[in-house]
């Protein structure tokens, strides 16, 4: 998330459009999806609910990663592709 | 309040408690399996996770914790300091295309010719790994007839690649690692295209011309490998959106050697194009056998080796003195032990073991593994040269000449006192296994220390005490061969018929020397291009001969000698 916000929308389009990484967990979108049960988010209160919380997660998970670059001199402060 | 008293379990009990407290059925709709109580519960674990990782990465910080033995904490120690750590090495080697005498050309084969492209993929069916053709050039066609035979290199591990897009900005760093643990990006076989265009691949940010098209490659900090661009003034800077592909080799280090030559033991994933441009199934026409190894496959570097190379890593990529050859080698870590020395004329000599281990099956041992294991082939030694001329700038005028190290034999005598509850087969077998494994995990350059041998014996639980000494057959010969030597000449003097005569000793015999051994402490001692070894198969100066096969009830390679028992009583336990 923070990645993202550091840049223009329309610029991070174009410096990201060939990009092809897929294979890393998008905590952003997924995190939540991924660890409650999916009848949690057939209730549309809950589901909205749930969107928010899961923002507040990445927030924490980028945090951490800001953390784990910073040995890395060779990415972003914010890089989340993380494979391992 | 102690503010490490504040964490989340606690906050969220004490919230779970006000919520009992205010409402009676607090026990039903908090509880995990209520919505709330699951998000909470997720939520908690997410927290602790991240807590966890965090402490673990601050832990990174300081070498000197415990916990540095963490292998991204020494592979990223050891790439601030320049080294590159290896990654797995694909095994390489020769399949044979036969054609099949079932097989009939004119139906089966549309066309006459088979066309087979460049990193084609097929699979060993036997251990279930990927291989792509390594063909050199894009396609390669052959006109088939029922006598004709091919032969076409693969290398372990499937092509795959990723696209990434350029920001424009100055030594853009782009980073592809793999989820998968026992996989990694092969060393040596990678490729970057920018706007389809390939760009050269150099060693270090000041190897690149001004606006020259090339790039960078590492080992990454997360694993896989980092691609740096230039900025300009040292190599081009791809333009603003350009997409940058870049093509790696997923490899599987050693376990894609194959040692077995097993006809028939392949499928092709990808097919070959007949002559009419239809794809077709080799197998079904070809008998597919291997025709040279398929070997020389290694994991990426192990961590103990990155901490103990750290000291000679050659920054600049030049290979100029004897520990930068064996630095280079060694990474490969297919070699058990390699040992690189020079001579007056700055020749270097390589003497390499391969590793024992990789060659011998489960079920052996060091002392029944093949003893042709132990030394190089001519097979090997090109692919050392191979390697060396790959992996760094051999110095102008360095020669260097890659041996196999000769073989030393050496028998050993334990003299052992165990406790009084021990079985013999089981300390023999113990010892067996404890000398096999120092053995095969040799890494000594010049002396093997009883004390190595002592300390690996005594930790079996069943022996009170233990003393080693060794017989070097080297030793052995040339006190052999002065005692033959002395009995030639008394032979000749009683051939005189004169009695009175007495036969001198040789004045250049030493009783007193010591070959292969260290006289006061009796060490095993060995020159730079010797390997000992522990095997049988030899007389001694007396004639006594000692087997080589350990079950022989004759002196052998081990021989263990029992001096006594000591009451289970007195062992100590603390």
């Amino acid at each position: 998330m923070y990645y993202k916000e550091q840049y223009l929308d329309e610029l991070y389009e174009l410096t990201h459009r060939h990009d092809d990484d897929k294979n890393f967990v998008d905590y952003e979108k997924d995190i939540l999806n991924r660890t409650l049960s999916p009848k949690l988010f057939e209730n549309d209160r809950m589901f909205n609910f749930l969107g928010r919380l899961q923002r507040l997660l990445a927030i924490l998970f980028d945090n951490v990663n800001i953390i784990k670059n910073f040995k890395n001199y060779n990415v972003d402060k914010y890089y989340y592709k993380h494979k391992n | 309040m102690n503010l490490t008293e504040i964490s989340f379990s606690r906050v969220k009990s004490e919230i779970e408690l006000y919520l009992k407290q205010e409402y009676s059925k607090s026990n039903i709709l908090f509880t995990p399996a209520s919505p709330y109580g699951q998000i909470l519960l997720v939520m908690e674990n997410l927290y602790q996770l991240s807590m966890l990782f965090l402490k673990n990465s601050i832990k990174q910080f300081d070498l000197s914790e415990a916990n540095a033995l963490n292998g991204r904490v020494i592979r990223n120690a050891a790439i601030y300091v320049g080294h590159i750590p290896s990654r797995n090495i694909s095994a390489t080697g020769t399949i044979k295309f036969t054609v099949k005498t079932s097989s009939d050309l004119e139906s089966d084969l549309p066309g006459g010719r088979i066309t087979f492209n460049n990193r084609t993929a097929l699979k060993n069916k036997t251990n279930g790994l990927e291989y792509s053709l390594n063909l050199g050039t894009d396609s390669l066609t052959y006109k088939v007839n029922p006598s004709s035979q091919f032969f076409i290199s693969i290398i372990q591990g499937k092509w795959e690649r990723i696209t990434f897009t350029s920001n424009g900005e100055q030594n853009q760093t782009f980073q592809v690692n793999l989820r998968n643990n026992q996989k990694d990006i092969e060393n040596f076989n990678y490729e970057v295209t920018v706007n389809g265009e390939y760009w050269t691949v150099k060693k270090h940010l000041y190897d690149l011309l001004p606006d020259e098209k090339a790039c960078i490659v590492r080992t990454g900090f997360n694993g896989g490998i980092d691609v740096i661009f230039g900025n300009g003034g040292f190599g081009a800077i791809p333009t603003l959106a350009s997409p940058i592909e870049i093509n790696y080799l997923v490899s599987d280090g050693s376990s894609g050697s194959i040692f077995r030559r097993t006809p028939n033991d392949w499928t092709f994933t990808d097919l070959p194009i007949d002559g009419f441009g239809g794809t077709i199934e080799p197998t079904k026409i070809f008998d597919l056998s291997i025709f040279t190894d398929i070997n020389f496959g290694a994991d990426r570097e192990n961590l103990n080796f990155t901490k103990n190379i750290l000291p000679i890593v050659s920054n600049n990529f030049v290979i100029g003195l004897p520990q930068q050859y064996a630095y280079q080698i060694k990474r490969l870590g297919i070699f058990s032990h390699v040992n690189a020395y020079t001579d007056d004329n700055g020749v270097v000599y390589i003497v390499a073991t391969p590793n024992i281990k990789l060659f011998k099956n489960t079920n052996s041992d060091y002392f029944n593994v093949d003893i042709a294991a132990f030394e190089l082939d001519d097979y090997e030694k090109t692919k050392i040269d191979q390697y060396l001329r790959a992996g760094g700038n051999i110095q102008l005028t360095k020669r260097y000449v890659i041996t196999s190290p000769r073989l030393s034999y050496y028998i050993i005598n334990l003299f052992i006192i165990t406790y009084s509850d021990a079985s013999d087969d089981s300390v023999r077998s113990q010892i067996y296994d404890k000398i096999s494994e120092y053995f095969l995990n040799f890494n000594r350059l010049d002396r093997v220390p009883k004390s190595d041998l002592v300390s690996q014996i005594s930790s079996i639980k069943e022996i009170h005490s233990v003393e080693i000494n060794f017989i070097s057959r080297k030793n052995e010969d040339f006190h052999k061969q002065a005692l033959l030597q002395q009995q030639n000449r008394a032979s000749n003097v009683n051939n005189t018929f004169t009695t009175t005569e007495t036969v001198n000793p040789d004045p250049d015999y030493n009783p007193l020397i010591y070959t292969g051994l260290d006289p006061i402490l009796g060490d095993i001692i060995f020159e730079p291009n010797e390997i000992p070894i522990v095997r049988g198969g030899w007389y001694d100066r007396n004639n006594t001969y000692f087997s080589n096969n350990l079950d022989d009830g004759g002196l052998k390679s081990v021989n263990i000698i029992k001096k006594g028992t000591i009451d289970v009583k007195f062992r100590q336990t603390i």
